[in-house]
């Protein structure tokens, strides 16, 4: 069976999170040790607390994190998580993983947090099959990531608007896919995302 | 664009769903893990939980119920009641909350909004406001509408939310439970001072009052109760009526696969407040509607484990294996859900008569399908053989047989034929239905001499229907 480490930065709710996976068919290992979190056959980057905490959870083990994505070590970061998967934050202080390259900004809009169901104009990947033609997801953030274009292989897989603001709701770059909304919150479109994403890291 | 959100809210006493109006006179109504899945399935956009237990006991049975909610239900959770420290919403947040609601506790010590905020982020800290009018103003009440306080509740409002409050959960005391509307003037009032989202509840009793709760009112979400735990209606046929009147709510969820393959696909299903769902049975091969029963979840589990019908009887308040007496069981052929989830088709092969009388079927031998007529041949088809015969059996003088045998007569009549069509459908004559006709043989000979068949055109048409 599929074996998910789940990385705890140390606070908030990741039960959810955790049943949504295990309900995918894999089996789900709560974690504070990168040794484990990256032994095992996919990692999850979860999306509760801020960008300065994640930091200090991250530790010195960011480079090591980089490498383990870059070498295909299949990865989920979902909101918080997504925004770690780049080099850094408006939110707070600290260098993130750095795997994708671009910025975490702040919303523009005057009302932050959004904290809601928005609707995600999707396209083709394997994680967004079967979710459907009108995806709406639940978002709980304040900071939203602007992702650069460069050589590298990486697309922006689906797109979202706040008050005028349009932002990544997606991105992906070889096995590592981020979710600016929270799946695990997103009921069954939500809970199909997560099991296409075990379905992929079995492929 | 963000929806505006239909809310959900369970009050919770000693590890149950309780209702009476929420500031007196209760009665159970559920389970709060079962009712808030149901509830997500109907299309609830988020579930409140508000703990209205006094007594030590029930803050650690509401962790519980909270943990279990949270292992099961994929929409947001709130949880409030009784909440006074930094340390409590810590517990519930750590026990499966996504956000967490205040109401006395921050009026004794309004400097926790700031701290929770820091720790946790303003959109897990809900501030929780029961108000209630005299005269010109709205005033603030604690310990479940008991307590009158001096605060103004807009300007109360406001204080939260500078403190680090990120959404305001505002119920109007006046309306709680009286079901003639939300109390708008209040709920536009606060809405229009804070930057934050503002539930408007109490008083719900119907779609148009959500409805004015969201356009008069200036609410981001609604919350309801009563009217759903009374089962006078549901989220999703709430959900439909706004829809209908251009409120941009989040459609009520449809099972797109609704074939039931897997024990994990039984949490599409939304089963009713006893934990039961209705399944139709029908004999897969003549397809009769057999019989119409009952299942929880462990039968539906025990059905897809050993491949025979089980139910759950209601008169016995078992799990019944059909046939485990009387030998007439029912091999599964395939299950399905229907589009909102609520009832199931079961597809079965019966080893004897599912009706307890020794009927077939419990709705007797009327019920039982009529035979169907072999389908008439349509006269394209009819043509076609003829056709066909012509072409296996060459009868001299045939028109037919010097059109299969004559390519340039062939193409040149096809072209004769379509301008025909073309001139007598410009006039505007009546002979154009003749002429396509003419038009209509043509192409069949045409076919048939290009060695194609008219079950490979009607095959296309199908296909492109799609």
């Amino acid at each position: 069976m599929t074996h998910v480490a789940l990385f705890d930065y140390g606070a908030g709710n990741l039960h959810s999170l955790k049943k949504g996976i295990e309900a995918g068919g894999a089996r789900v290992t709560v974690t504070t040790n990168w040794d484990e979190a990256l032994d095992r056959d996919a990692l999850v980057l979860p999306g509760v607390g801020s960008f300065g905490a994640a930091v200090q959870g991250l530790g010195e083990q960011g480079p090591r994190v980089r490498r383990a994505l870059e070498d295909g070590l299949p990865c989920l970061g979902i909101c918080l998580g997504m925004q770690l998967l780049f080099p850094s934050s408006e939110e707070a202080e600290g260098a993130g993983i750095g795997f994708l390259p671009g910025r975490v900004r702040r919303l523009r809009a005057r009302t932050v947090p959004q904290i809601g169901w928005n609707d995600v104009v999707t396209s083709s990947d394997p994680l967004l099959e079967g979710v459907g033609d009108a995806l709406t997801a639940y978002y709980a953030n304040s900071f939203v990531c602007d992702v650069e274009s460069d050589q590298e292989a990486h697309v922006v897989e689906a797109r979202s608007e706040y008050k005028g603001d349009e932002f990544a709701a997606a991105v992906r770059k070889g096995r590592t896919w981020g979710f600016q909304f929270h799946p695990e919150k997103s009921s069954l479109p939500g809970l199909r995302i997560l099991s296409n994403f075990i379905l992929e890291v079995n492929t | 664009m963000l929806r505006p959100r239909v809310i959900v809210c369970l009050d919770v006493k000693d590890g149950r769903v309780v209702k009476g109006t929420r500031f007196k006179g209760l009665r159970d109504v559920g389970d709060p893990v079962e009712l808030a899945r149901r509830y997500e399935r109907e299309g609830a956009d988020e579930i409140v939980f508000l703990d209205i237990s006094a007594s030590h006991e029930g803050r650690g049975t509401l962790l519980e119920t909270v943990r279990h909610t949270a292992e099961v239900l994929f929409i947001p959770l709130t949880v409030g009641g009784g909440v006074r420290t930094v340390d409590d919403m810590d517990a519930l947040l750590r026990a499966g909350a996504d956000k967490v609601s205040v109401n006395s506790g921050a009026v004794r010590d309004p400097e926790m909004l700031t701290r929770s905020a820091a720790r946790f982020g303003n959109q897990c800290v809900v501030i929780s406001i029961d108000a209630a009018r005299d005269g010109a103003h709205w005033y603030h009440y604690t310990h479940g509408g008991r307590q009158r306080t001096d605060l103004d509740a807009v300007s109360w409002a406001q204080e939260c939310v500078e403190r680090g409050a990120g959404e305001v959960l505002l119920t109007s005391i006046d309306r709680d439970g009286v079901r003639t509307g939300y109390d708008l003037e209040l709920t536009r009032a606060v809405a229009e001072a804070v930057t934050v989202p503002v539930i408007a509840s109490g008083g719900a009793g119907n779609a148009r009052h959500l409805e004015e709760g969201f356009t008069r009112g200036k609410a981001a979400a609604v919350l309801l109760a009563g009217i759903l735990h009374d089962g006078l209606t549901t989220v999703r046929e709430l959900k439909e009526a706004l829809s209908g009147w251009g409120v941009p709510v989040r459609p009520s969820p449809t099972l797109s696969d609704r074939t039931i393959r897997s024990p994990a696909a039984l949490d599409a299903l939304t089963f009713d407040g006893d934990g039961l769902i209705p399944v139709v049975t029908q004999d897969a091969t003549g397809g009769a509607v057999l019989m119409v029963a009952w299942a929880n979840r462990e039968a539906l589990e025990a059905t897809l484990e050993t491949g025979m019908m089980h139910y759950w009887s209601r008169s016995r308040k078992a799990l019944w294996e059909k046939g485990e007496t009387s030998g007439n069981t029912q091999a599964l052929s395939s299950l399905h859900a229907d589009c909102d989830g609520d009832t199931l088709l079961a597809r079965v092969t019966p080893a004897g008569p599912a009706c307890h009388t020794g009927d077939p079927t419990c709705f007797g031998s009327g019920a039982l399908p009529l035979p169907v007529p072999a389908p008439e041949l349509g006269i394209v088809e009819e043509l076609w053989a003829v056709l066909e015969e012509r072409d296996r059996e060459r009868p001299e003088g045939s028109y037919t047989v010097r059109l299969l045998s004559d390519e340039n007569l062939r193409m040149k009549k096809l072209g004769e034929e379509t301008a025909e069509l073309i001139s007598a459908l410009i006039r505007g004559e009546e002979r154009a239905s003749a002429e396509a006709a003419d038009l209509l043989y043509h192409v069949l000979v045409a076919l048939k001499a290009g060695g194609r068949s008219w079950r490979e055109v009607e095959t296309e048409l199908e296909r492109r229907r799609g």
